[in-house]
């Protein structure tokens, strides 16, 4: 793969390999990044951060099941398996917080757990494992597979054949991304009011509920649309990790709802490309070779973090 | 189904017999910890544990064969694992403490950036040498086949020391969980103990690695305190039965998953456990979903009736 940062990005943009190996990977970063950072806020506030790995264990059997019925691998079968067995997980976990007075970390755990487990089991027992559909393909990032082989320079863009080789992962991302950007502009009011006073939202005939609902299926489509594209670990740091950072760094603008989401938007964006071109410029630089794009920008987000916790905690 | 009942009544075999009492004695001890760890509301703390050791893993193999070790020496690379869990959970307390995020937040941050991390150095070990690494994930993952009877003896072994520790500790856990406040003026170091009870979590956790699966055992802290805070609200008896249905968990995956055909030992456990939260979450005479809906019944008669309505106490 060749690099962005090594010799310099404007150079890199005339180059076949950056169009064909690091455009789709860059523009599924992007936007996956901001979607998810974005939706990560109200998860954040909710005292949901756990939501997103939750989900990336629990679609496991939904996925087995969706090969059952259609007995294909196709995205588009994945996709609604995962969807299905994200929408369970909510609503499970929801079921058991309310009647099981469990707290709801415990909660989301023992639903999350249990349907994983369903799935290793389906898994060795349905015959699925001959079919290559391993634990490994949920919980391990495909940045690196988002090869757009119809682009050789950014002339090709104005062609309309380039596009049908884009990796179809981008443009749903991107519509995930509009979908997103839709609710939380159009539905702004009501979902800081169910956020922050779900008792007052009630008592003025508001229904926080729908709001809160449509809020996690919204979070449940975008998570289950960037595991395929970045992986389910990434999916995890890209929702909480801007937010919980911009908390430590600026209590006060992390107070108001408008820039806690704006900021996250833009710091997951810097994060996301930073740590892609540490993994495919300073690797190599480094001698290490590429580092995995998906496992760079965590760390990265963790790094950010913690100097920001530390940091902050001397000035006060 | 005959199958069944010889492994029940202990008659599968000698190698069978000790997966099962391991099991059980695994069962008994993350029934028993998690407790205490969904008491403190740090139950998702053993996810981000599970997760912490792949970094762990694959650091421990990198850096034996940069000294020209072999990487594959199975007790260095779980020091690996406990060393990055114990950091892990260092990072989580000091962020939830001192810092304004949550505990959710902070687990979920340090779980992701710890496994990105994982991830990274995996992929740096799987280059380094040709088939050396071959397994490192597995490690971490859990192996899908049958359990072995090795791993049955560490597991055992480190349940027995998690148990005692939790039986010695358990008062104080408790009262710090309840009222910190109070554990603080009575003298208790809150933070030390704080410490311990994130040590026994690692433990188990470490314990489970090989045999269930690190992201499975997570379950087993989980699953049965969740069902026995349904049946019973008294510490000491909440942690019995927590562990009673650990060890039930336990015995039946095993007994279940040796007679039913490529079915994983773990992941059957960890479904056991899950059914006998389900049925809790059910049937329990208090908080159940069956009585809660016949409370409402009589509650809504009598408010027809213009009776009194008096809700009692659950």
């Amino acid at each position: 793969m060749s690099s962005v940062l090594a010799s310099g990005a404007l150079g890199q943009l005339a180059s076949t390999t950056f169009w064909q190996l690091d455009a789709a990977p860059l523009a599924a970063l992007a936007l996956s990044s901001v979607t998810l950072a974005i939706l990560g806020c109200f998860l954040v506030l909710r005292r949901q951060a756990l939501f997103g790995d939750a989900l990336a264990h629990a679609v496991l059997p939904g996925l087995v099941v969706a090969w059952l019925i259609t007995g294909s691998r196709g995205p588009l079968a994945m996709f609604l398996g995962a969807l299905g067995a994200g929408l369970v997980t909510s609503a499970l976990t929801l079921v058991v917080t309310r009647y099981g007075r469990v707290e709801r970390g415990a909660a989301l755990g023992v639903v999350f757990t249990g349907l994983f487990a369903l799935g290793v089991v389906l898994i060795e027992t349905t015959g699925a494992r001959q079919v290559d559909l391993d634990i490994g393909c949920v919980l391990s990032g495909q940045l690196e597979l988002l090869v757009w082989p119809g682009v050789t320079s950014a002339r090709d863009l104005l062609d309309a054949a380039t596009w049908r080789s884009l990796p179809h992962s981008v443009p749903a991302l991107a519509l995930v991304h509009v979908l997103t950007l839709a609710f939380v502009l159009g539905a702004r009011r009501p979902l800081a009011l169910a956020i922050f006073d779900p008792r007052f939202a009630r008592s003025i005939g508001a229904r926080p509920g729908v709001c809160g609902g449509a809020l996690y299926g919204l979070v449940t489509v975008a998570v289950v649309a960037s595991f395929e594209a970045v992986g389910s670990i990434l999916v995890v740091g890209l929702l909480v990790t801007p937010a919980a950072t911009l908390r430590l760094a600026a209590p006060r603008a992390a107070g108001n709802l408008g820039q806690l989401v704006g900021g996250a938007a833009l710091l997951g964006l810097v994060t996301a490309l930073a740590g892609y071109g540490i993994a495919v410029g300073l690797g190599p630089l480094a001698g290490l070779g590429t580092l995995d794009a998906a496992g760079t920008v965590t760390t990265l987000g963790g790094v950010v973090l913690g100097v920001v916790a530390v940091t902050c905690r001397v000035r006060q | 189904m005959d199958g069944l009942c010889e492994v029940l009544t202990l008659r599968g075999g000698f190698n069978t017999n000790v997966v099962l009492a391991g099991a059980t004695l695994l069962g008994l001890a993350a029934g028993v910890v998690g407790t205490f760890a969904m008491l403190r509301e740090r139950s998702l703390v053993a996810d981000a544990l599970s997760h912490a050791a792949l970094p762990g893993v694959a650091g421990a193999f990198l850096a034996a064969s940069a000294f020209g070790f072999t990487g594959r020496s199975l007790p260095l690379l779980l020091l690996g694992a406990l060393t990055s869990g114990l950091l892990a959970a260092g990072a989580i307390e000091a962020l939830t403490r001192r810092t304004r995020l949550a505990a959710d937040a902070a687990t979920a941050v340090v779980l992701a950036s710890s496994f990105g991390l994982g991830t990274v150095l995996l992929g740096l070990a799987q280059r380094a040498e040709g088939g050396g690494q071959a397994g490192l994930a597995g490690l971490v993952f859990g192996r899908t086949a049958g359990m072995l009877t090795r791993d049955a003896y560490l597991m055992g072994a480190l349940a027995i020391v998690a148990l005692a520790a939790a039986a010695a500790l358990g008062r104080a856990f408790s009262v710090v969980a309840f009222n910190e406040r109070f554990a603080r003026t009575t003298g208790l170091p809150v933070r030390a103990l704080d410490t311990a009870l994130a040590a026994l979590v690692a433990l188990v956790t470490l314990a489970g690695l090989q045999a269930v699966g690190m992201l499975l055992v997570v379950a087993l802290l989980v699953a049965p305190p969740a069902a026995a805070r349904l049946w019973v609200t008294e510490v000491r008896t909440l942690a019995s039965v927590a562990g009673a249905l650990g060890a039930v968990s336990g015995f039946v995956g095993v007994a279940l998953s040796a007679t039913l055909p490529n079915a994983p030992a773990g992941a059957v456990i960890v479904l056991v456990a899950s059914a006998l939260f389900a049925a809790s979450l059910v049937l329990s005479p208090t908080r159940g979903l069956v009585a809660v809906a016949r409370r409402r019944r009589v509650l809504a008669q009598a408010a027809r009736a213009g009776q009194p309505v008096v809700e009692a106490a659950p």
